[in-house]
């Protein structure tokens, strides 16, 4: 390292240092009080329905205080059956005795509630159902996980279906394929089957039960009764339910029992906490044991999930320190749109106060960079911070939505949903190219984003001619098609049912080839220049089940299968996905704007909506989504609603209460600034230009088109490859390549060279304390604290007196003020939005 | 280091040794090339001076044109790599690309084009980036320009109101990769008109404004994805001429006077057209394809035919099968889809057995409409269809009648679309036996030896392709339009070739010049009047002819992505044959005096002619290969050597047949000259004899007889002789045994030795050397399989193994 480096790194140590006790939190304590007296007991389920003999049903309870604590009282209610002919009570799980009706009287403290419980077919018994009863202990067990005989090759050379979704073929598997051995129904204790459960023979995946254990009993029985699979009509499960919705517990070690009932379409319904896989979204604030037993943890919220069959809900337990006092301050944080009504409700369940508003100087730095990918001028900032009106707040951020660079950071952020790139195969440069004009232009247009989706995925003709028809080119294959329009317009990632039934959502095989069965006719054909072709909609072999074979109709993902006949599916699909009613595609849409303005989604990843990671604010997220159904799918309106509440303007700088929280917007967040955003702004404050291919001199990185264009800059930073829909492909994680290439590389070093600003400012009269000021609010969009001030003076007049001349004076100066420049552009104050 | 040092020494002997060869090929003299052409256009009935760019070209002595018009009147060889052309252009020129090429004393060079238009050129000025520094063009000028990566070119144009402005450009046309986008900005800088593609020029854009107010307009010229070469020529034409995207009907009968309409977009979005009322075109007396001029900088295509019109009227019906119209093949018919949604139906008879071309054109004629077609028979039923042929999107196919009867043509777009532009030309007529020709290419992309440059004294050779559509015979092939002095030697085209070479020949007293030549062809077939009866005595001879020839040859410089396809191929339709200063060698080879049966091999002996003096390296190569016959694909004569053979084998598969072959030399006078062996002929036969033997097992140090059976598969008279090759080392075998025609089997002894590899040779071969007249003919008659085995060795007894325990 030689001298100049060895000054520079020193200098900017000293500036960073300086710029990060800027930005250390101050704490602030709150406290509130809450009540330990349960106001109300509830008992779940609320009645009770036996239906044959091998039927039964566990109670549970929960109590409930006057500040909304709950507490799982499961084990101390007191039981008892009204008609003991009709029904029993064991290790309280009710068993039939009868037909009839009876009630369960429940009692806890001052408690009680009635249970009505109805007994009817206590006499059947009728054999077990290979679909009903065996295959529910193999995923119970995980025997068809993916890490056992689930695997796509299966274990040990036995093979079951992932998560059981082709029932006919894991019974071939089981019954056919090794005749005698697997299964034996002469000696059902002394076959594979049940010797490997047991580990009575080498198992791999160990002992997975006793001999003694309810799923024993279930195979064993199973064989006894001749290992048959089942009639041609088995009742399907239409949906779960987990018990309780939600529970907020107290203290590390509070605890909630879960019940999950299945109801079949044959109108039935069973007791299955037994045979359900139990899951946690945040096993540090709960864990959920297989016995269905939720345990608090730290403070902080988790979704507590149980799958049965191809169905996965979920409950919401919170977990608050115990004994917390909370008071409600609601008064002091005024809510200036719908977002901080919801917010603030959420907030307030998880006694947890928002930070106090960001100053004006973070406020104008902050809303430029995140709506127009810039930052403010030297007099924009001083202008707002000296203006004294009320609403000038919202006068910027509609100033700001009037921009073009507003609309290009849009463009560019939806070029990367739909991979807006010359892909070298299908897609080359000029188609590129024009695929991107269009969606600039209808950005600029202001079209709104339903009317998008409708000409995009309805687009015909030719590459060139009809630029949206590349949607189709981006991939030919119809499956990665309807998966890519799942994830952008939808929010799903529904890759999974390719091969298998979704493990942590409800998509199955048959939701996800009956939705690419919507792309089934998209056909392609080539015209007399070989980087055009003509996309339409016509011939094409129908969508096929690739397990049963059969073909698939279009049916909407969670909706019904609508009427194709005459129609260009594509476009059927396009209208249902850009209605209002769709009770996807607005709040999808949304959330990625959310997610843009605050670093994280209301559902995060943006592109990952599943049961089994729920919204951090469903009402929020349902509400914003309405928002924009209601503005006409408007983009700035959607904008100017996020930007203008109070949420969205909170300091970075949490309190006691919310310092934890990383997930409910309770203040907001450090995000580094995005790749393309960052070399943008740098050229802006250094006064110099950046040139890409395909663009003129001086066109800035949010206007690449093609999505191969690219530097070592961009790349360094994370920017978007396109190579998928995924969200992640932009990466805003910083690094350590980062850092060293802002400190060592060209990028920051030649641009303040390029633009010499120190050198004009002082060729202009300025003098080092005016240059120094200017700087900081170039940069930092803020004046220089005293202490900086003073810090970064003395240090510059060291640095003079080692210079000999009175003519090497002027350079000296410069030369460190260019490093204080340098120094400013690598604190972390500069690299991050806050 | 070491290993550096002695790289960079490495690098330091090729740099030396490519200087050396780049001074030496930098010396003008033979192969000449053309690189480039600049201007790259001109205008008609004036003088201009071109520069011709290459390498080799300070000899030159003619610069010639293919086409009329254009003649040259002087050249000045400014240099090796650079000639001052000057050519007078006539009045009435055709527009458009004109195709020349230099002939030198020592070679012809590649062909290039020129285009030719109808106004001045005024040559561009950077910076014109953007409004700011827009370049001032007045009406009916052309630019000549350059669009580098990212470039604008921005022009301004004054223009009364309700004045008329026509923007032209031609730029992939010229060869270099410009797919320009070409918009019309007004005064307010506001974008009144855009256009990127058209159907007619493909990348080439044209649009036409009339200007709403008196004011200035700019013009702006960028490539489609500012992704253009660096050096991307243009020419815009800006006019206020007329440009007609296409004409309706798009043809007519060969000599008749058509009655044709215009139409012509005119919008700021290019999506309506206007129609001009209909004119009187007086059609040439040609067989086939025209093109007529419009008033503008480029020609509009014009189809001419030797049958009539059907031209249909724009009544929006014919969307069922029942209502076709009744047509008689041939027939040109002339349509439209005025109405979104349409079908046109026609009806039709056809033999038994009878071939219809049915060729649409659209793209052709420059209609944005994407036809499909089918045939149906008169129960409904789909014969046969086409969307897309070869020139996408038009369709093409051949219906072949099944029976006797009628038959209904259904014409409809891809996407039903309607307009008054949706013009369609089907033409229906008995298919036409075509034979296609053009010079095999020795490169993917170059011109090398496509041009027939023949030394004094000397002679050049050559590779034809051929395609026969829908006939099937032996062709004779005749160059029309020699030089004089010049002969062309080659055997009639086999049937089944696809290839066939030709050997010019030049006397020593022919004079150096050079004639565009072309190429007719007769066919020679089976008498088909004959009656059934005569068919075994049906004798072959030429008549006819009973097909069209075509010749060309394609330049393929436009290329661009993706895989350097040719965005803008240039045609010529005539072969360059020119006579050149003779070269100080020439070569013959030896007729071959046995014939080459398959498996066999021979030795073409190659006799070299040198000058005294002439002390170069001379390089052989072989270019036409009859099938199945193989050699490697060079050999070399040294510096001093006069004398070579050339092997050549056939394979068990080697077509039967006389085939005519040509050796071709190339040595450095200054610059690689070529030089053709006379046109020989080799014949390849079944071979005469098979041998099979059974595996001979032997041992080290051990004698054996290999038996050989020999099936005599047709006679030969006297002695043959057999002997074994690839015989594994310490094998040896006596002297080679001799049979003759009688012989059923024959025996070689081998002896091994204590140093024969162990194992199975299976690639021991039988060599049988027949006497055919003054010749032999070698070739291998059959595989030995030899073994030689171990010795077994021997157990050691039970109590040395215990011992050794």
């Amino acid at each position: 390292m030689n001298f100049v480096s060895v000054t520079r790194t020193i200098m900017a140590s000293v500036f960073c240092l300086a710029l990060l006790i800027q930005m250390v939190p101050c704490a602030k304590t709150a406290t509130a009080q809450s009540k330990s007296e349960p106001v109300d007991l509830r008992i779940y389920p609320e009645t009770i329905s036996l239906n044959g003999a091998r039927d039964s049903h566990t109670v549970i309870a929960q109590t409930v205080f006057a500040d909304g604590i709950t507490a799982g009282v499961t084990e101390h209610l007191g039981l008892k059956i009204a008609d003991e002919a009709v029904a029993r009570l064991e290790f309280g799980r009710v068993f039939p005795m009868k037909d009839g009706k009876t009630n369960l009287t429940v009692t806890y403290k001052s408690f009680t509630k009635v249970i009505p419980v109805t007994v009817s077919n206590s006499r059947a018994d009728e054999a077990l159902s290979f679909q009903l009863d065996v295959m529910p202990v193999f995923s119970k067990t995980g025997c068809n996980a993916g890490s056992c005989h689930g695997a796509a090759r299966g274990k040990d050379g036995f093979r079951l279906s992932l998560f059981g979704y082709d029932a006919e073929g894991d019974y071939f598997r089981l019954t056919r394929e090794m005749l005698g051995r697997r299964v034996d129904v002469a000696l059902p204790d002394d076959c594979l089957l049940t010797n490997k459960a047991t580990n009575r023979v080498a198992h791999s995946g160990g002992k997975l039960f006793e001999t003694d254990s309810e799923y024993y009993q279930v195979l064993k029985r199973w064989l006894e009764e001749g290992a048959k699979f089942d009639g041609d009509e088995v009742a399907t499960v239409v949906s779960i339910q987990l018990l309780p919705e939600n529970g907020l517990l107290s203290g590390e070690g509070a605890s909630q029992q879960l019940n999950v009932t299945a109801h079949y379409s044959d109108g039935t319904t069973r007791d299955v906490t037994n045979l359900a896989f139990f899951s946690t979204s945040n096993s540090d604030s709960a864990t959920v044991s297989q016995e269905a037993m939720v345990t608090g943890g730290r403070r902080g919220e988790a979704f507590v999930m149980a799958r049965f069959d191809t169905h996965t809900v979920g409950s919401e337990f919170i977990t608050l320190p115990r004994d917390l006092e909370f008071e409600d301050q609601q008064d002091l944080y005024p809510e200036n749109n719908f977002i901080d009504t919801h917010i603030n409700a959420k907030l307030k369940k998880l006694r947890i106060y928002p930070s106090q508003l960001c100053s004006d100087e973070q406020f104008i730095r902050r809303v430029n960079i995140d709506i127009c990918g810039q930052l403010p001028t030297v007099e924009e900032v001083n202008a707002f911070v000296t203006d004294e009106n009320p609403t000038k707040r919202s006068v910027l951020i509609d100033r700001l939505l009037c921009q073009d660079a507003f609309l290009d950071l849009w463009v560019m952020k939806w070029a990367e949903l739909l991979q807006v790139r010359a892909n070298r195969k299908t897609i080359y440069t000029k188609g590129a190219f024009l695929y991107f004009q269009w969606l600039r232009e209808k950005f600029y247009n202001e079209t709104p984003l339903n009317q998008i989706v409708i000409e995009l995925m309805g687009a015909n003709g030719s590459t060139f001619d009809n630029p949206p028809t590349n949607f189709y080119e981006v991939d030919r294959d119809q499956l990665k098609t309807a998966e890519n329009v799942a994830q952008v317009f939808l929010g799903m990632r529904i890759q999974c049912a390719q091969c298998h039934n979704h493990p942590f959502d409800r998509w199955t095989m048959e939701d996800y080839y009956s939705f690419a069965s919507f792309f089934a006719k998209v056909r392609v054909k080539p015209t007399a220049d070989p980087r055009e072709v003509i996309v339409s909609q016509g011939g094409g072999k129908e969508t096929k089940h690739p397990v049963t074979g059969a073909t698939m109709m279009p049916k909407y993902l969670g909706g019904n299968s609508p009427d194709v006949k005459g129609k260009d599916r594509r476009i059927v699909l396009a209208d249902w996905i850009a209605s209002a009613e769709n009770p996807y595609f607005a709040k999808n849409v949304s959330n990625i704007v959310w997610a843009h303005f605050f670093g994280r989604g209301i559902v995060d990843e943006v592109d990952d909506v599943r049961i089994s990671n729920p919204p951090v604010n469903a009402a929020l997220w349902d509400a914003l989504g309405q928002s924009f159904v209601k503005s006409n799918f408007n983009l700035k309106d959607l904008v100017r609603q996020i930007c203008s509440s109070r949420t969205y303007q909170l300091s970075t700088q949490a309190n006691e209460s919310n310092q934890s929280d990383l997930t409910n917007f309770s203040h907001a967040s450090l995000r580094r600034m995005r790749a393309e955003v960052m070399l943008d702004v740098l050229a802006q404050v250094t006064d110099t230009t950046n040139k890409f291919a395909g663009l003129e001199m001086g066109a800035r990185a949010t206007q690449i088109a093609d999505g191969n264009t690219t530097n070592y800059f961009l790349k360094t930073f994370g920017r978007s490859t396109r190579e998928s829909v995924c969200s992640c492909e932009v990466k805003q994680e910083p690094n350590l390549s980062q850092a060293l290439h802002l400190l060592n590389g060209d990028t920051v070093h030649k641009k303040i060279k390029a633009g010499n600003l120190i050198g004009k400012w002082q060729k202009s009269g300025l003098n080092k304390t005016e240059i120094v000021e200017k700087l900081y609010l170039r940069i930092l969009s803020r004046s220089p604290t005293e202490s900086e001030l003073k810090s970064v003076l003395a240090t510059l007049a060291e640095s003079e007196i080692e210079s000999k001349k009175n003519s090497e004076v002027a350079a000296a100066e410069r030369k460190s003020l260019e490093d204080l420049f340098w120094a400013l552009l690598n604190s972390s104050e500069f690299m991050f939005n806050h | 280091m070491q290993n550096q040092t002695l790289q960079l020494g490495c690098r330091c002997l090729n740099a030396l040794a490519m200087v050396i060869l780049t001074s030496a090929l930098a010396f003008a003299g033979s192969t000449p090339e053309l690189h480039s052409v600049l201007p790259r256009g001109i205008q008609r009935g004036s003088e201009h001076t071109l520069m011709l760019q290459g390498a080799r070209l300070n000899d030159a002595t003619e610069v010639f044109f293919y086409g009329e018009g254009i003649t040259s009147k002087s050249i000045k060889v400014v240099d090796n790599k650079k000639l001052e052309v000057v050519v007078e252009v006539a009045p009435d020129c055709r527009l458009g690309e004109h195709v020349l090429q230099v002939r030198c004393d020592q070679g012809i060079s590649d062909f290039r084009s020129v285009f030719v238009g109808p106004y001045p050129t005024v040559k561009e000025k950077e910076p014109n980036n953007d409004f700011a520094a827009a370049e001032k063009v007045e009406l009916n000028h052309t630019v000549a320009g350059k669009i580098r990566r990212e470039d604008v070119d921005c022009f301004v144009v004054s223009l009364k109101a309700n004045q008329r402005m026509t923007v032209e450009v031609e730029a992939v046309r010229l060869g270099t990769f410009l797919d320009s986008v070409i918009s019309v900005y007004d005064s307010e800088k506001k974008e009144i008109a855009v256009c990127d593609d058209t159907e007619l020029f493909s990348q080439d854009g044209f649009l036409s404004i009339t200007a709403p107010l008196e004011g200035d307009y700019y013009v702006m010229i960028r490539d489609a994805a500012y992704n253009s070469n660096n050096d991307a020529h243009y020419r815009l034409h800006v006019g206020d001429f007329d440009r007609p995207q296409m004409m309706f009907p798009a043809g007519g009968q060969s000599g008749e006077v058509l009655n044709a309409a215009m139409l012509e977009r005119q919008t700021p979005d290019m999506e309506s057209v206007v129609q001009r009322p209909a004119a009187d075109i007086q059609l040439p007396d040609m067989k086939q394809s025209s093109e007529v001029l419009s008033n503008g900088p480029s020609p509009l295509p014009l189809r001419v035919c030797a049958f009539e019109n059907f031209n249909r009227a724009d009544d929006g019906k014919n969307l069922k099968f029942q209502d076709a119209l009744e047509v008689s093949t041939p027939i040109a018919i002339n349509g439209r889809f005025a109405t979104a949604g349409q079908q046109h139906f026609y009806k039709f008879t056809a033999k038994k057995n009878e071939k219809l071309a049915i060729d649409v054109f659209a793209k052709r004629i420059g209609s944005p409409l994407d036809p499909i077609i089918n045939v149906f028979d008169e129960k409904n039923k789909s014969l046969v269809g086409n969307d897309d042929s070869a020139v996408r999107p038009d369709s093409f196919m051949v219906f072949t009648s099944p029976a006797d009867g009628t038959y209904f043509l259904r014409v409809i777009d891809y996407f039903n679309r309607g307009g008054i532009d949706m013009i369609y030309r089907v033409e229906i007529a008995p298919v036409r036996p075509l034979l296609s020709l053009n010079v095999k290419r020795i490169d993917r992309f170059s011109q090398r030896r496509m041009a027939m440059a023949i030394p004094q004294g000397g002679r050049f050779a050559t590779v034809l392709s051929a395609k026969k559509e829908h006939f099937a015979a032996d062709v004779e092939l005749k160059f029309d339009g020699l030089p004089e002095g010049v002969t062309a030697k080659m055997h009639p085209l086999n049937k089944n070739a696809k290839e066939m070479p030709v050997v010019f020949e030049a006397s020593e007293d022919a004079s150096i010049d050079l004639e565009k030549v072309t190429l007719s062809a007769k066919a020679k077939i089976k008498k088909t009047e004959s009656k059934e009866g005569d068919k075994g005595d049906a004798k072959a001879e030429p008549v006819g002819p009973v097909f069209d020839t075509e010749f060309t040859l394609t330049s393929l410089d436009s290329r661009g992505n993706p895989n350097n396809f040719v965005y803008h191929p240039t045609v010529v339709d005539k072969l360059a044959v020119g006579v050149i200063k003779k070269l100080p060698f020439s070569i013959t080879v030896e007729p071959l005096k046995a014939p080459l049966v398959r498996n066999g091999s021979a030795k073409v002996k190659v006799i070299a002619h040198r000058d005294e003096g002439f002390k170069e390296k001379i390089r052989l190569q072989f270019p036409y290969r009859p099938v199945g016959v193989g050699m490697t694909y060079q050999i070399e004569m040294k510096e001093d050597q006069t004398e070579i053979e050339y092997p050549i084998n056939a394979n068990k598969g080697a077509q039967l047949g006389k085939w005519p072959f040509y050796v071709i030399a190339t040595a450095n006078v200054s610059g690689p000259a070529w030089a053709s062996s006379q046109l020989e002929t080799v014949s390849v036969e079944e071979p005469f004899i098979a041998m099979s033997s059974k595996r001979t097992v032997v041992g080290r140090n051990e004698t054996v007889k290999v038996v050989c059976q020999v099936e005599q598969l047709r006679g030969f008279p006297g002695d043959a002789t057999a002997v074994l090759r690839n015989l594994p080392p310490h094998v040896t075998v006596a002297g080679p045994v001799n049979f003759d025609k009688a012989t059923d089997a024959i025996e070689f002894e081998l002896k091994t030795n204590d140093k024969t590899p162990f194992g199975q040779h299976k690639s021991i071969f039988v060599e049988v050397v027949v006497p055919v007249g003054e010749g032999r003919s070698v070739a291998r008659a059959g595989n030995v399989v030899l073994q030689i085995n171990q010795p077994l060795k021997q157990k050691p007894a039970i109590a040395m193994r215990k011992a050794a325990k």
